[in-house]
């Protein structure tokens, strides 16, 4: 399957009564885009949009071509993993069972045996394979963040939607999931929130910056 | 045959493999649902919710309260089943509340982002609470102290308040919903008992068939509202 | 990922009854090593008996599955890991084959297979038999298979291997003189 371009039409978001984003126009297509902003400046509200996870208040979004309203959600969800800005992965579970959990929502394989192996994939590309029994509510707070992100990288999706996946995660692993996503990069959408400039420097082929709920300025 | 097939099977067969040998072993609730044919997917996603065990509890508190006050001797037989009716219809509802939203459940955006479709889980979850509950109820309503049919006239009731908490979710969020019916179907009982100075009297025939059209009006409700359940609410 | 290719240069290379041994006692890398000694040749083999893919690597994955829970029960005495092994794999063919909606149609004489490798003793006795034989005797003496699951393997009724057998058995006993 080919990475799906993903089109606002002057899209509005009201998320309170004091911040509404608001994006003009804005195409997103294969390889990596970096959102960078402050906190507050909307990084989380454009990405849930991205996610389908909000409807605009106004304005068009389509994915593929398709717009991202009601009849066709779930067909833009097939291709999509998610991960949320929160910690996303509940205590009592085990790592395996959890993005297993997810696997079953996103209905990646109806056979057991393939979406299990799709679960040890992604368990295997963010090293948390040799963990997958133990209960999550025992992880530290950077394994937690590499659970939930091996649940959204699981199945290998067209389409990834990122809320500050480096966040929490270690040298060691940053590096791995560079490498994860530039591998994914050239048949895959990727949208990355992120505070950090330099990481975003090092993985992005474009940037999308964010200032009080309006883009600034993009390149690429 | 092809030596780069080979190697593009092994390496598959290799991740099946350790996926096999990776995943825990199913919980006797789960294995309880596949005997019964109940499809993979659907056992999974029932089993192994994470917060529906205090529902659970719920529906059992509900039922050791009333078996604890089938021995005092302070209350009319008919005001012990009068309490147990009152609360037996909260407990789906608590089910609800329970079953979905960014309170009730840490992968809730997550579960928002994924093709299945909001009104299915909350359904598949609320279910499994609802026949666990109705289930254990049953089994107090052999032994209870009143003869007929009001042993189950709790029934409508509860489909009522569960039905009425889905549909208000897809305006107001899941757990606004909930609080909202637990409340005003504890006014009206209350209420009506007041008024008709019987403790019993909500759930007497006109009360059943008030139950029974709230029930189909809030089915028509959620139905048409129910896509409002596949995008995110914080309540 | 980068640790376990370090361990890999530095720690020497564990036998196969130690990487059994490691199995069963509940070491995942132990099984991925054994995989990466094993599983190329179990796959071909495979396929000597059988040409569907998929029934194959169904196989293949309920064989190694089986050695992760079964690892305890290989006995060192008993014969070669690799062995051990094949006679896990051949039965697990058998049961997808047994499984399988539509078994193959009888045809009169199944396809000749693949000879093992010239050399072996198996190698010249089996090339002393007619073709229709030697499968039969392959299957029953060399996998170690009952009568009914090499009729299942080989597609044909437990009757017409029995009577092969019975036929291939005093050309055996001359070879072997």
């Amino acid at each position: 399957m080919t990475a799906p371009v993903m089109h606002l039409h002057d899209v509005t978001h009201r998320a309170s009564e004091r911040f509404t984003l608001h994006v003009p126009a804005l195409t997103i297509g294969p390889g990596v885009t970096t959102v960078l902003g402050s906190n507050g400046s909307g990084k989380t509200t454009l990405l849930r949009l991205l996610a389908t996870v909000l409807a605009p208040t106004t304005g068009l979004m389509t994915v593929a071509g398709q717009p991202a309203s009601d009849a066709s959600l779930p067909m833009v969800r097939r291709q999509l993993g998610y991960l949320p800005q929160d910690d996303s992965v509940p205590r009592r579970l085990t790592v395996f069972d959890h993005v297993d959990l997810v696997a079953v929502m996103r209905e990646l394989h109806t056979d057991t045996r393939r979406r299990r192996a799709a679960v040890h994939r992604a368990l295997r590309e963010v090293g948390m394979a040799d963990l997958c029994g133990e209960r999550c509510g025992r992880l530290s707070g950077g394994q937690r963040r590499r659970v939930a992100l091996a649940a959204a990288l699981a199945g290998d999706a067209t389409l990834l939607v990122l809320d500050e996946p480096d966040a929490h995660l270690d040298a060691e692993h940053l590096q791995l999931l560079t490498e994860s996503l530039r591998a994914r990069a050239p048949q895959t959408t990727v949208v990355v929130a992120t505070h950090d400039e330099q990481w975003a420097a090092t993985v992005a082929d474009r940037t999308v910056r964010l200032v009080d709920g309006h883009l600034a300025d993009g390149r690429g | 045959m092809n030596i780069d097939r080979i190697d593009q099977r092994l390496v598959a067969n290799l991740d099946a493999i350790m996926g096999e040998i990776s995943a825990p072993a199913r919980s006797h609730f789960e294995r309880a649902l596949l005997s019964v044919r109940v499809p993979e997917p659907t056992a999974r996603l029932v089993a192994a919710t994470p917060v529906l065990r205090w529902a659970w509890f719920a529906a059992v508190g509900v039922v050791l309260l009333f078996a604890a006050s089938a021995g005092a001797e302070q209350w009319q037989p008919g005001d012990q089943l009068a309490v147990f009716l009152a609360l037996a219809p909260l407990v789906p509802v608590l089910g609800v509340a329970l079953a979905y939203g960014p309170h009730a459940d840490r992968s809730y955006e997550v579960a928002v982002a994924a093709p299945l479709s909001g009104l299915r889980l909350v359904l598949l979850r609320t279910i499994s609470v609802v026949v666990a509950a109705a289930a254990v109820s049953l089994l107090t309503v052999v032994a209870a102290p009143t003869e007929g049919w009001l042993r189950l006239a709790w029934l409508l009731p509860s489909l009522a308040t569960t039905t009425t908490a889905l549909a208000l979710a897809t305006r107001l969020g899941v757990r606004r919903a909930a609080t909202s019916v637990g409340i005003g179907w504890l006014v009206v009982v209350v209420a009506v008992s007041q008024v008709r100075d019987d403790a019993t009297a909500p759930f007497g025939a006109a009360g059943q068939l008030v139950a029974l059209a709230v029930a189909l009006v809030a089915g028509a409700i959620l139905a048409g509202g129910r896509r409002r359940l596949d995008r995110w609410s914080d309540a | 990922m980068r640790a376990g290719t370090l361990l890999a240069v530095t720690a020497p290379e564990r036998t196969d009854p130690e990487l059994l041994a490691a199995i069963a006692a509940g070491d995942r890398a132990a099984l991925e090593a054994l995989y990466h000694r094993h599983a190329r040749w179990l796959l071909v083999r495979l396929h000597h008996r059988c040409s569907d893919a998929d029934l194959v690597d169904s196989a293949l994955q309920d064989t190694f599955v089986s050695v992760w829970r079964g690892a305890r029960n290989y006995r060192p005495d008993a014969g070669e890991v690799g062995a051990w092994v094949w006679s896990i794999a051949v039965r697990r063919l058998v049961d997808h084959l047994r499984r399988r909606p539509h078994p193959t149609p009888v045809s009169a004489v199944p396809e000749p297979e693949p000879l093992p490798p010239p050399g072996t003793p198996t190698y010249d006795l089996l090339s002393r038999l007619p073709a229709e034989l030697h499968s039969v005797v392959q299957a029953v003496y060399v996998d170690g298979l009952t009568t009914a699951e090499a009729g299942v393997l080989l597609g044909i009724p437990q009757g017409s291997v029995k009577s092969r057998l019975s036929r291939a058995k005093p050309l055996l006993q001359e070879v072997l003189r």
